[in-house]
């Protein structure tokens, strides 16, 4: 029996988190036990500092090697004939993001789950199993390595969302999110099946090669795959659990799931449709129009009416998913290019906005009112300012990276001809400017209610604010600075994927 | 042209600061302590105004017509093909602009170190201190780039920027509902001119596609290209006239300048900017921001000297502007209104000279004036500060001993804009004349007297002032006298530097008739320094007795507005409440400024609020666009969420789940269907 030489540097930044994971599981275990170390007595917060960083020192190292391969050629894993697994310059991408996303979500973490009681070790470990599953996903080329990673994203997910154990709420959230996923799930391999049937291999190579536009059946396997994606992205009509699920998950795992799934679902799912399936632009793009459609319009016009800030947050994720559609409906490298864009600017600001939930968390009380955010610019103006400025890139107001965001991927649909679909577009986020000016108006313009004491913000909800922040601005005023070219990684990565 | 990438520093550096003060205010909601405050502020003015110095020496090192440029951006790109329109964030520093920067980065860096004091004793906000010097900051910043810019749309930004600041400083005291109307008063007023300015723009902006030229509101481009332009009519006949369209250019820039430096009519907001704070009239509303006008007009001088028509509109609206608000100042009685007119009448007078051609001239006064008036003000506000806040000149009197430095430095301000040689005021106010006298303007020998009269007028009203406020018994409350003592050295350190440039600063611009009598060959050094920048001026063909009867004249027309002053108001002081009784009607008049602001209240403003709140407000815009469109389309799009789509949001993982497999029905249906 001889090895298949494998190149692990290729799949590095997913073994890193592996056993970034495994380390982490294993540490809870061997410090939980220990009861004090050079007469220091291990407290459960101390415990929590621990891993979490041990956390993020792994996703730190797989972030800077997913950059080291970012200039790398397409390289396909396991072997040459029947990849499961491409690294490419989109994967690195992809890949750091994702780390860089999931180190951010350890940092804002840590005083939360201490200011919650639910400072379990595990948690570090399920976010670094679902992000190696993200990662997974990001540079699948083979369906089946495509379910893997999807399913190794989310059951951690499931888990996370469940973690606040002794309250109800998060426990219907996590058992919602378990069932509509699996069910989600379940469509999504039926879809595989059907494309496995029709071309006799899982592999995109394979699959494209077979592919017949002609063939009912090669058409509803792409149908339910697009269904299966849909749902992780929360696009109408398979977005009814994100309200729920977000509302009921602890303020950090909404804020870590909100990123981190939908860029990984959008990944996998452009790569899917750019490397599987044979261009059935018109066909698959109205799909897409009809999505972004009412995605866009139940997305915005249901979050007008919340007045729970997570759900309010929630819809706004679903609108953002009909925005990033907008740019799949013209099938063109730089609608696509313009998502991968509008994915990395959604991350910070979403990221932002959700610490500043995180930050608000007083004694074990997460803020989700979104009267409380009443006079805040009085109590605590830096964490006021910060909100005001996240608020103001999702409702894509120029400086920021949600204007240029919204915009690349307007102006792509424009040059494809779809200046309905924009104008849409642009009418929904006139729309959503009353809903997220809502916030800073409250906190600028009311007296505050009960006046709670302000509470230090922990130094990892800190550095992530101010990342967010910076990254924002910085985006917002230079998208493809020489420093730091984002729009042209977005547009190399995909031109790369092109080729192929 | 010369890189030069220091000059983006001197607007930068203001603006730098003004931002950190606003986001400390407006975002964070804190406040630094006042050093920091302080040390910030006229930092960053003083830095600028060492770098427009170094710009100064560089420039000055450079051959010719040379002229420094820092592009930093291009700013706008639109359009394409010959109607593209592009505008560079660009700085030029040529010697016009050279001398306009000096001015309000040192002028204005005095104004900073007084305002220290000034300030001081304010006590009405907690963050009152820093948020005053915000606004000077972005004030000073938006003045640079409006002196900078080297195309007309950034010096719109500019032209704006210091509107905005002048609006937000007049009601600095907003508490006050007066400050508050004042400050709307002058930004209201300001659009006005501001609309003339936009139509001179948009008109400029054709006349390139017309001529067939690619579009560039560089100044320099501007008079590259001013050939095919000057050739250039209105499409249409106006008058029945077949008007040239740099007249109507010119016009339309003109009207921008009569809002911005108060000129007829539009200098009823001027007065009234007097609300603010007195350093804010000092460097706003007398040194720098109100002759913008006037650095325009010199600006686009090019344009102006093939225009005759709009140049004689320009002198004599300066010239009658100049006399109209002179008299108005005789019989006013609040210290800074008397200031304030005076400014509108000597802004006038550079207005004459720039009308005549007279451009050096109208700088030369712009600079001078900036030098005695801003220590005019600043002696008035220091005179203020003594009074407790008391500007009633009928109220002061005899402060002379009690205040004697600010007596002494006050006196330079008034001998010097009175135009007594060889006080700086004298050298460009005769200037002005001369060149008035020698132009070729329609009734240029009636402009002429016009500028002597205001001359003798204006010796005469700051004479006035000065015996008022410092000569004679004190007619202050017991209460009010006793406690008038010297304001604090910030206050007065930079009295005495203006003091010394209003003395002095007349050395720029010595007519050659003197520098012969010593033997400098050429004295006028500000002529030599701006040569490049003007169209040539008709020489002065006029005889050097000629020279000396006309500064004769000047100085004879300043003698006689003191010897009157002096005889009225020290004399025989119950002589003017006897005229003013004998002369019931005409001092009402002026005392009431010609009843302008009632004119216009009753013929523009009522109306105008009449129709915008009963028509425009109850009707348009509460009824239909609030009511029907705003709220009605929020009210369908809540409703919509509120009625409909709520309930398919049960909360019931089994209706999710049906809504996802009709969905994918739907999906699959549509793909396999086609």
């Amino acid at each position: 029996m001889t090895l298949p030489s494998l190149d692990l540097a290729a799949v590095g930044p997913i073994l890193f988190v592996s056993v970034g994971s495994m380390l982490v599981l294993l540490g809870e275990v061997l410090l939980s036990r220990v009861g004090s170390i050079m007469s220091h007595r291990v407290t459960p917060s101390l415990v929590g500092v621990v891993l979490a960083v041990t956390a993020m020192v792994f996703l730190g190292l797989a972030t800077l090697m997913a950059l080291q391969q970012a200039g790398a050629p397409a390289t396909p894993f396991f072997n040459a004939d029947n990849p499961m697994f491409q690294v490419d310059r989109f994967s690195a991408t992809f890949s750091a993001a994702l780390g860089l996303a999931s180190l951010l979500c350890c940092a804002l973490a840590i005083a939360y789950l201490d200011a919650m009681r639910i400072n379990h070790g595990e948690y570090y470990a399920l976010v670094l199993f679902s992000t190696a599953g993200m990662m997974l996903m990001v540079g699948a080329v083979d369906l089946l390595a495509v379910f893997l990673g999807l399913e190794l994203m989310s059951i951690p997910i499931y888990v996370l969302a469940g973690f606040d154990r002794t309250r109800l709420r998060s426990n219907e959230s996590a058992m919602k999110y378990f069932l509509i996923g699996a069910f989600a799930s379940a469509l999504l391999l039926y879809g595989m099946a059907l494309l496995y049937g029709v071309s006799g291999s899982t592999s995109f190579e394979d699959i494209r090669a077979a592919f017949d536009p002609s063939n009912p059946l090669t058409l509803a396997g792409v149908g339910l795959v697009v269904v299966g994606f849909g749902f992780k992205i929360s696009s109408v009509p398979f977005h009814q659990w994100t309200p729920d699920v977000y509302e009921g998950a602890p303020a950090s795992v909404t804020a870590f799931m909100s990123v981190t799934v939908k860029l990984a679902a959008f990944a996998a799912l452009i790569r899917f449709l750019l490397l599987a399936i044979d261009p059935m632009d018109e066909l698959l793009g109205n799909v897409f129009w009809v999505m972004a459609l009412l995605t866009l319009v139940v997305g915005n016009v249901m979050a007008l009416i919340q007045d729970n800030v997570k759900r309010l947050l929630a819809y706004s994720s679903i609108a953002h998913a009909g925005y990033l559609l907008i740019g799949l409906v013209p099938g063109s490298a730089q609608g696509y290019s313009a998502v991968v864009f509008y994915l990395f600017c959604y991350a910070f600001m979403n990221l932002g906005a959700f610490t500043v939930l995180v930050a608000l968390t007083q004694r074990g009380q997460e803020c989700e009112r979104v009267d409380s955010f009443a006079g805040l610019a009085r109590s605590r103006p830096g964490l006021a300012a910060l909100m005001t400025l996240f608020m103001l890139s999702l409702a894509g107001i120029p400086g920021t990276a949600g204007f240029i965001a919204k915009w690349m991927v307007f102006s792509a649909a424009v040059e494809a001809g779809q200046l309905p679909l924009a104008i849409v577009g642009v009418l929904m986020s006139v729309v959503s400017v009353y809903y997220y000016l809502r916030i800073p108006v409250l906190m600028y313009m009311s007296e505050p209610g009960d006046e709670a004491p302000p509470q230090e913000l922990a130094t990892g909800e800190f550095v992530v604010l101010a990342l967010c922040a910076f990254a924002i601005l910085y985006l917002g005023i230079f998208p493809n600075s020489p420093d730091f070219p984002l729009l042209d990684w977005a547009r190399e990565s995909i031109q790369q994927l092109l080729a192929a | 042209m010369t890189e030069y990438t220091l000059l983006r520093w001197i607007p930068l550096l203001p603006l730098l600061a003004a931002v950190i003060h606003g986001l400390m205010l407006g975002l964070f909601r804190t406040h630094m302590p006042r050093w920091g405050v302080i040390a910030l502020s006229c930092g960053s003015v003083l830095l600028a105004f060492l770098f427009a110095v170094a710009g100064f020496f560089r420039l000055v090192g450079l051959p010719g017509d040379e002229s420094l440029i820092d592009h930093v951006y291009t700013w706008i790109g639109s359009g394409v093909g010959d109607t593209r329109l592009v505008a560079d964030v660009a700085l030029r520093m040529d010697p016009l602009a050279s001398v306009m920067t000096l001015v309000i980065t040192g002028v204005g860096f005095l104004i900073h170190v007084y305002s220290i004091g000034y300030m001081d004793d304010d006590h009405r906000e907690d963050r009152g201190f820093q948020r005053f010097f915000c606004y000077l900051n972005l004030f000073t910043f938006a003045m640079l780039v409006l002196v900078l810019a080297d195309n007309l749309v950034l010096m719109f930004l500019g032209w704006e920027g210091v509107g905005l600041c002048s609006y937000l400083l007049i009601g600095f005291w907003y508490g006050d509902r007066y400050n508050a109307y004042c400050g709307s008063k002058a930004f209201i007023v300001n659009r006005i001119g501001d609309f003339g300015f936009l139509i001179g723009l948009f008109l400029l902006f054709s006349a390139f596609a017309q001529a067939g030229l690619p579009t560039s509101l560089d100044f320099v481009d501007l008079q590259a290209n001013l050939d095919a332009i000057v050739a250039l009519t209105m499409p249409a006949p106006f008058w029945g006239d077949e008007w040239r369209l740099v007249e109507v250019i010119g016009i339309c820039f003109f009207v921008g300048a009569c809002g911005k430096s108060a000129q007829l009519p539009l200098y009823v907001w001027l007065p009234d900017a007097m609300a603010g704070p007195t350093p804010v009239s000092a460097l706003i509303h007398a040194a720098t921001m109100v002759t913008a006008g006037v650095y325009m007009v010199c600006r686009l001088s090019f344009l102006y000297a093939e225009a005759p028509v709009a140049s004689a509109l320009v002198a004599w609206t300066g010239g009658i502007t100049a006399l109209f608000a002179a008299s108005i100042a005789i019989a006013q009685t609040d210290i800074k209104k008397v200031l304030a007119y005076s400014t509108v009448s000597q802004l006038g007078y550079m207005f004459l000279a720039a009308g005549c051609g007279g451009y050096t001239g109208a700088i030369f006064h712009l600079v001078t004036h900036a030098f005695f008036k801003a220590l005019l003000f600043l002696g008035a506000g220091s005179v203020i500060l003594a009074m407790h806040h008391e500007q009633d000149i009928e109220k002061m009197g005899g402060l002379g001993r009690r205040i004697y430095k600010t007596k002494v430095v006050f006196l330079i301000g008034v001998v010097a804009i009175a135009g007594f040689p060889p006080f700086s005021g004298f050298f460009s106010k005769d200037e002005i004349l001369l060149t008035v006298w020698a132009s070729e303007v329609p009734g240029h020998t009636w402009l002429y007297a016009t500028g002597l009269v205001t001359a003798a007028l204006t010796s005469f009203y700051m004479w006035r002032l000065h015996f008022r406020v410092f000569w004679g018994e004190c007619r202050a409350p017991a209460s009010v006298r006793d406690q008038i003592a010297e304001p604090a050295n910030t206050v007065l350190f930079p009295l005495y530097a203006l003091a010394a440039l209003a003395l002095l600063g007349g050395v720029m611009g010595i007519p050659q008739v003197y520098g012969d009598w010593v033997g400098v060959e050429s004295s006028h050094s500000l002529n030599n320094f701006l040569a490049g920048v003007f169209p040539l001026e008709d020489s002065h063909a006029i005889s050097h007795a000629l020279e000396y009867g006309l500064a004769g004249a000047a100085v004879l027309a300043a003698l006689l507005g003191l010897g009157l002053s002096y005889f009225l108001y020290v004399k025989r002081p119950e002589l003017p409440g006897q005229m003013a009784t004998a002369a019931r009607g005409l001092h009402k008049l002026l005392v009431e400024k010609y009843y302008v602001d009632e004119l216009y209240d009753a013929v523009l403003v009522r109306p105008l609020v009449w129709v915008s709140e009963r028509v425009l407000f109850r009707g348009v815009d509460a009824g239909l666009i609030d009511g029907l469109a705003v709220n009605g389309m929020a009210r369908g799009v809540r409703g919509v969420a509120e009625n409909g789509l709520k309930y398919l949001q049960s909360g019931l993982a089994q209706g999710y789940v049906f809504l996802m497999v009709l969905g994918a029905a739907a999906i699959v249906g549509y793909l396999v269907g086609n």
